[in-house]
């Protein structure tokens, strides 16, 4: 759904965020929706005045108003809704639909033909719930932080990992003022859920996003920006690994706005950091360094 | 174990607070002494309620805790009020609500299970979302409680923000959530993850149980069957960041999840209502609620609802029913004004400034 949209002028955005939705069906999904053209058919033809036009006709409607090439080019272009365009297709009542071809079903029939619906709507119902727990434990569409493995509770009452929790509490032990905002230098995997967590840990970089920079270049030019990123991505392609020694570090620390890192234990520089800062405590797989 | 104990007493207060106030839009406006509809329409009346109170607030700057502190009072007040003065008509729906329970016996057990099955679900395996929008949307109450000011600073940078933003600030149940979290000392993930999402999984089960009412007719086998249908077709939908089925499981406790699965589908339904009793200007007033209410989760209802209303423009007009005409002009009219209002927003007409 995220795509860039300036790559498809014209008509062709429609087009292709139709194509980007439709791959991102699960098979199930894409049986569904199809099915549904077919109930608002059955409604079209068979259905009386209300259901024709509840199903059928407001189908339409919406069709012509929003739903198509030129009417979605304009929400885009004039009011923003790229990322939101696909919140249309939500206007459309699939789950009510069925329900109401199925009972105009159960009511058309005597108590075998009601029998036979009863026992397909359990076997619906079954491998529903069976999609439910597919999808929440099997698919890599809802991981948290942690990538889906299986049915795994939550962690905590807070949903966040108990290592971010552990990280925040070191923090906020050292800092002594939970309501004042700490510079904190964090992975992106770390900050979907810190920023939720303990929003006074603001980071260093943007959404944990680390740009790839060119260590010769940021040696050269005194980027300590640049080398700290270096150092905390833990980059050694290209890297002169002599020169990568803890007055380095501290000097491009010195000269970064920073106060906290949360450092994977990962990080192919881990000692050098270690050696380089106070080490303030462990959290699962993370260690807590005060730069300042 | 204080939050899991203070989480609960928070679900427990949403929803007598939602009802109390429910009960009494119900007898002012003279809707039907239902408690499940009084719990709904509570909801949104309360959202709206808080919309009014905050949103001048928000702009000047007012303190988090000083909003909290004036708007406990102010409910509390209300609440005692309400036991006081309509102390009849609440005990009449709540022995309407038991002599409904042992009339529907055979559907309560199983949607009650159902419906406890889903929430506990939900609760203790939906894990967070891995993606930007989670801190987008947690973060303001989250920063709203750290910072003591609703809305002022960015939720994934932590910048102070220059303007309060346009697709955000009129979703004030944001705002409530840092409010009471401010006030309890409820953590913000846990109010919104735990509290919220439960109290829209509950309101979801009930609009779809109503939903499934009118299709069974007031027949338990009919009703029970079109539940369990409904509730087929929505959970095969999941697989799906870009259906509200997702949203319904995984992420309810956003503003546009919860506005696609209880708002709109109730819509959905008193349109039907409506059609086959137009005579009841009751629907009026309860889609106008469940409108502007809805607004205050999520603009997504701004935008959607006005194509909701142009789809279902022709349903209204073959009933050839000016008092059905009349319903739909007053539900352009509410979300025609938050449309407006986004729109002079974005072209900078409404000055979003943070003055400070």
């Amino acid at each position: 759904m995220h795509f860039d949209p300036s790559g498809f002028p014209g008509d062709s955005l429609f087009w292709e965020m139709l194509r980007v939705y439709w791959y991102s069906f699960t098979p199930a999904v894409k049986l569904v929706l199809c099915g549904y053209l077919l109930v608002v058919i059955y409604m079209f033809v068979k259905g009386d005045k209300k259901e024709r036009t509840f199903y059928g006709v407001s189908l339409l409607v919406l069709i012509v108003a929003c739903l198509n090439p030129k009417i979605c080019r304009y929400l885009v272009d004039e009011w923003g809704f790229f990322a939101r365009y696909f919140r249309f297709f939500w206007l459309v009542p699939v789950s009510m639909g069925y329900t109401h071809l199925a009972m105009k079903m159960y009511n058309k029939y005597e108590k075998k033909g009601r029998i036979l619906l009863w026992v397909g709507v359990v076997v619906l119902f079954i491998l529903s719930c069976r999609e439910l727990v597919v999808m929440t434990g099997f698919s890599d569409l809802y991981a948290g932080g942690v990538y889906n493995t299986g049915m795994i509770p939550v962690p905590n009452i807070y949903k966040v990992e108990d290592d971010v929790i552990g990280v925040c509490n070191i923090v906020e032990a050292s800092s002594g003022d939970a309501s004042v905002v700490k510079k904190t230098l964090y992975s992106r995997e770390f900050f979907i859920e810190v920023r939720t967590y303990d929003p006074a840990l603001i980071p260093v970089v943007d959404y944990g996003y680390f740009s790839d920079f060119d260590f010769n270049t940021c040696i050269s030019e005194n980027n300590w920006f640049g080398i700290m990123t270096i150092f905390y991505t833990g980059k050694t392609e290209g890297v002169d690994a002599s020169q990568m020694t803890s007055d380095l570090l501290k000097n491009a620390m010195a000269n970064v706005d920073c106060e906290y890192v949360v450092l994977p234990k990962t990080n192919p520089y881990y000692d050098i950091w270690i050696s380089s800062f106070e080490c303030l405590g462990e959290a699962g797989r993370y260690t807590v360094l005060k730069v300042r | 174990m204080s939050q899991l104990l203070l989480a609960v007493l928070c679900f427990i207060c949403y929803l007598l607070i939602y009802y109390l106030v429910g009960v009494a839009t119900s007898k002012i406006l003279k809707l039907d002494n239902n408690l499940l509809h009084e719990l709904v329409y509570g909801m949104f009346v309360y959202g709206i309620l808080f919309f009014v109170y905050v949103l001048p607030l928000k702009f000047k700057l007012v303190p988090v805790s000083t909003i909290g502190v004036i708007w406990a009072l102010f409910i509390s007040i209300l609440c005692l009020l309400i036991i006081i003065l309509l102390r009849k008509y609440i005990k009449e729906s709540l022995r309407r609500f038991l002599k409904g329970i042992r009339k529907w016996k055979l559907c309560v057990i199983p949607v009650a299970l159902f419906t406890i099955g889903f929430i506990l679900f939900i609760l203790i395996f939906a894990r967070l979302p891995f993606g930007n929008n989670q801190v987008w949307f947690l973060g303001w109450p989250a920063n709203g409680v750290l910072h003591n000011e609703l809305m002022t600073y960015d939720t994934s940078s932590g910048v102070a923000l220059e303007r309060f933003p346009n697709e955000r600030y009129l979703s004030t149940f944001l705002d409530h959530s840092a409010v009471v979290c401010k006030l309890t000392g409820l953590h913000v993930m846990v109010e919104v993850r735990t509290v919220l999402s439960a109290v829209f999984t509950l309101m979801q089960v009930i609009i779809v149980w109503e939903l499934a009412k009118y299709f069974g007719k007031g027949d338990q086998k009919k009703s029970l069957f079109a539940f369990f249908m409904y509730w087929s077709v929505r959970n095969l939908l999941v697989g799906s960041q870009l259906l509200p089925n997702y949203f319904s499981v995984f992420r309810n406790y956003e503003g546009k999840g919860m506005v696609m699965i209880v708002p709109l589908p109730l819509l959905f339904l008193l349109l039907w209502k409506m059609y086959d009793r137009p005579e009841d200007t009751g629907y009026m007033w309860k889609a106008g609620i469940t409108l502007w209410g809805a607004m205050t989760y999520s603009l997504s209802m701004m935008f959607s609802a006005p194509f909701v209303l142009l789809a279902f423009t022709p349903y209204v007009l073959v009933k050839k029913d000016k008092r059905l005409i009349r319903n739909l002009v007053v539900m352009f009219f509410v979300s025609g004004i938050f449309v407006v209002v986004y729109y002079l927003g974005r072209k900078g007409i409404i000055d979003l400034t943070i003055h400070r």
